[in-house]
């Protein structure tokens, strides 16, 4: 399952990032999303637009064509 | 002298402290060659005066780190011109702003820790455990709240002591350096390389209570599903109306006042003093009426800043970005961009200089190169010029037409330099969004004012330039004599008759001299346009005779008339406050002012004799909407982008908006001549696709090279 496809306020820890996308991984490496962390879905933007997330404590946005590539498992 | 450096991760409060720390006594500037803002600042700490240096703010410092502030505050640390580090953290945000931990100990610089928003934290009932925190860490930590002062004092005394003991340090011997108790300390364990056991001190020394935050709270309604979107246009509506509306009340001040103290007023001192007409036409008509044009950019550009930086400080700024985000992808661009387009529409110059704020350098390049087919406020004044005397029953849809037939173009635009220029963005942005806090006024205060300094100081040389080299072709007459402004005579109306024949295309009549002089002052300033067209179709009788002395300008009357008109504009705005915002922009000028009040009606009925037909005086604003940015415009796109680009984007912007002008008219002209007309829209077709195969080749080529992150196709 991929971080996308989680609901609203659904939470799920992380397992990994597609190996192919670099930026993305470096990105959430310093950001601290890694392996294991607990991850939190807040809500969607209208419009398709991005999700906003809470990954410790911390909120973010992210892109959805972004959060395909990182893969959770559903707490 | 001593110099320390704050570093910590974005909205960790770090500027916030700068601010606090240096006050009013910062400068700011660009880090060596790259767009970064560059923050510096001294304050007094005991008997010494201390330089700080505000970095930008980074999640981590290792190499892969791309973005260009990384890269900017790791060549800072490695440079080790810092003596000191303070290194901020924000205490709600511990365990993951402690992840620099590590690689900030690998810069062997001494550090003081400091625990930022110390009273959020309090309140969201997280408690740091202090010692815990300096034991584990080795570092002397100081906890304060930046927001409100809290500990302030202490962070001073610590400071001061960890200063005398780095200095001890350095004159030391090196080796003895790293033994010393207080600075720091090879010798951190494992502690130091695991970033899990980093996460585990996080969860020791501070104590979290689960709840929701604040933030999230709000958010619950400021990012609701059906609120969202209504919140984010009433926030951008307030933002535009409030800048562009109060900003407008202080334009006529500034035009007033240097128009009397400063182009007056010198012209009256130049003739006096016996100066040649010509270095009076370069001096006081060049670098004085360039100071006026500048002045009056202040008051708008100004509020605009203000209230950005009230949004940016709040927190909403990074909401209304992810609000937007899903509609601004399908054009290839992040959420951020849409800020720079809607000031766009009060004025191209903040637009062009907000787009700085954008990470990506493609989305940022995009944004400057679509940011001025935004239709600005002072073209406003030029379409109901030309509206009122060539359409006055259809000007208002005209306008609203024109206002649609900018953004499709800046979205077309988008569109192709993304197919063509730029590769697919996929560069992982996950974008934070801070927590919202009340904001500071001392940081809005001093973030609006460095905003305004750039655009004033920096953009203002390029400007005056301009404005001087235009002054001098419209003040020099073909016969060599000077003083020729807004008459047939001079260099500028000559040129204007002579490349007049090439704007018959679009429509503008082959007698229509005027209009054409009409674009070269356009790039003054596009409100200058109604002036000149009002001038040249009325010539006003000669007044004023050169050989007689000039009268001294009343000065004093002329600042009183200018404060008068403060008064005026005010109680103006207020009984008016019902109206759309830019529905009643006056962009200055005494010639605006005209429109409202009804222009020489002769002029009206001249430019009607010179237009072939009001759908011809259409074409023509449809031209003047694209064909260039303003000299204002065109300095700050050529300072925040390079040369080549703004060259590239004026070529565009010159050949799409005479592609535009002039099919519009020769469709006009189908019934009337179905084959040249058919041939003009083809041919110009042609050209216009290989003219931008050629320039966007040749632009990829000057890339290539210089900017790799720019993710040239």
């Amino acid at each position: 399952m991929t971080l996308n496809q989680l609901v609203a306020g659904q939470s799920a820890s992380v397992i990994g990032i597609s190996v192919d996308q670099h930026a993305l991984a470096n990105r959430c490496q310093s950001l601290g999303i890694t392996p294991g962390c607990a991850i939190e879905v807040l809500r969607r933007a209208p419009a398709k637009g991005p999700l906003q997330i809470k990954v410790l404590n911390t909120l973010y946005s992210i892109r959805s064509a972004d959060a395909e590539h990182i893969g959770v498992k559903p707490l | 002298m001593t110099e320390i450096a704050l570093i910590g991760s974005p909205n960790c409060g770090k500027t916030t402290l700068f601010n606090r720390l240096t006050g009013a006594r910062q400068r700011t500037g660009n880090w060596p060659g790259v767009t970064v803002e560059q923050k510096l600042g001294s304050f007094p700490l005991g008997r010494d005066k201390i330089n700080a240096v505000d970095l930008p703010g980074v999640y981590s410092l290792d190499a892969s780190e791309s973005a260009l502030d990384a890269q900017v505050a790791r060549n800072y640390l490695h440079s080790r011109k810092a003596s000191l580090l303070i290194w901020v953290v924000d205490a709600t945000q511990l365990a993951r702003h402690l992840r620099l931990l590590p690689q900030l100990q690998q810069l062997e610089t001494p550090m003081v820790l400091v625990v930022n928003m110390i009273d959020c934290a309090r309140k969201e009932g997280i408690e740091v455990d202090l010692e815990l925190l300096a034991q584990k860490t080795q570092l002397p930590v100081v906890a304060i709240s930046a927001a409100t002062g809290e500990g302030l004092a202490a962070l001073s005394t610590t400071l001061a002591t960890s200063l005398t003991t780095a200095k001890r340090n350095s004159t030391a011997s090196p080796s003895a350096q790293h033994q010393s108790p207080g600075s720091l300390s090879h010798d951190l364990g494992s502690l130091s390389h695991n970033l899990e056991s980093l996460s585990q001190l996080a969860a020791e020394v501070s104590q979290h209570r689960h709840h929701k935050s604040l933030s999230e709270g709000i958010d619950h309604w400021l990012l609701h599903p059906r609120l969202a979107f209504p919140i984010f246009l009433m926030v951008m509506y307030l933002l535009f109306s409030i800048s562009v509306n109060v900003g407008a009340v202080f334009i006529d001040f500034f035009d007033i006042w240097m128009g009397s103290w400063v182009v007056e007023g010198s012209r009256w001192l130049l003739t006096g003093l016996g100066s040649p007409t010509w270095l009076t036409a370069i001096l006081a008509d060049g670098l004085g009426g360039g100071l006026q044009l500048i002045s009056t950019f202040i008051p708008v550009i100004g509020c605009l800043y203000f209230c950005m930086s009230i949004l940016e400080d709040s927190g909403y700024l990074s909401r209304a970005t992810f609000v937007i985000d899903g509609l601004m992808s399908r054009i290839g661009l992040p959420g951020q961009a849409f800020i720079p387009l809607i000031v766009g529409f009060g004025c191209n110059v903040p637009s062009v200089m907000a787009a700085r704020a954008l990470d990506r350098p493609s989305a940022r390049m995009t944004t400057i190169f679509i940011a001025p087919f935004m239709s600005c406020g002072a073209r406003l004044s030029v379409y109901v010029f030309v509206g009122t005397a060539l359409f006055p029953e259809q000007a208002h849809n005209a306008i609203f037409l024109l206002y649609l037939l900018g953004i499709g173009v800046a979205v077309f635009s988008a569109w192709l330099l993304r197919k063509s220029l730029f590769g697919e963005d996929s560069d992982g942005s996950i974008c934070e969004m801070p927590a919202y806090h009340r904001p500071l006024l001392r940081n809005v205060l001093i973030q609006s004012w460095q905003r305004l300094y750039a655009f004033m100081f920096r953009a203002g040389k390029r400007i005056l330039a301009v404005v001087m080299l235009l002054s001098v072709v419209s003040s020099l007459g073909t016969d060599g004599s000077w003083g020729n402004q807004n008459s047939e005579k001079s260099v500028l109306a000559a040129t204007g008759k002579l490349l007049t024949p090439l704007f018959v295309p679009i429509g503008i009549g082959e007698d229509n001299w005027p209009a054409t002089v009409g674009l070269f002052s356009g790039l003054f300033a596009k409100e200058v346009v109604v002036g000149t067209l009002d001038t040249l179709y009325s010539p006003a009788p000669e007044v004023g005779n050169a050989d007689q002395p000039l009268a001294r300008p009343e000065f004093m009357a002329d600042l009183a008339r200018a404060l008068h008109s403060i008064e005026e504009n005010f109680s103006a705005l207020l009984s008016s406050s019902t109206q759309l915002p830019g529905a009643e922009l006056d962009f200055s000028n005494s010639q605006t002012a005209a429109v409202e009040q009804g222009v020489q009606h002769s002029s009206y009925d001249v430019m009607n004799a010179y237009f072939p037909s009001a759908w011809a005086a259409f074409c023509f604003l449809v031209f003047i909407l694209l064909y260039a940015p303003c000299v204002a415009t065109i300095g700050v796109m050529q300072k925040e982008a390079g040369s080549a680009w703004l060259q590239f984007s004026v070529a565009w912007s010159l050949l799409l908006s005479y592609w535009l002008a002039s099919n519009l008219w020769h469709l006009s002209l189908l019934f009337e001549s179905p084959w040249s007309s058919l041939g003009w829209m083809f041919g110009s077709t042609a050209v216009l696709v290989l003219s931008y195969r050629a320039i966007s080749h040749r632009v990829k080529r000057h890339y290539a090279n210089e900017i790799p992150a720019l993710n040239i196709l």
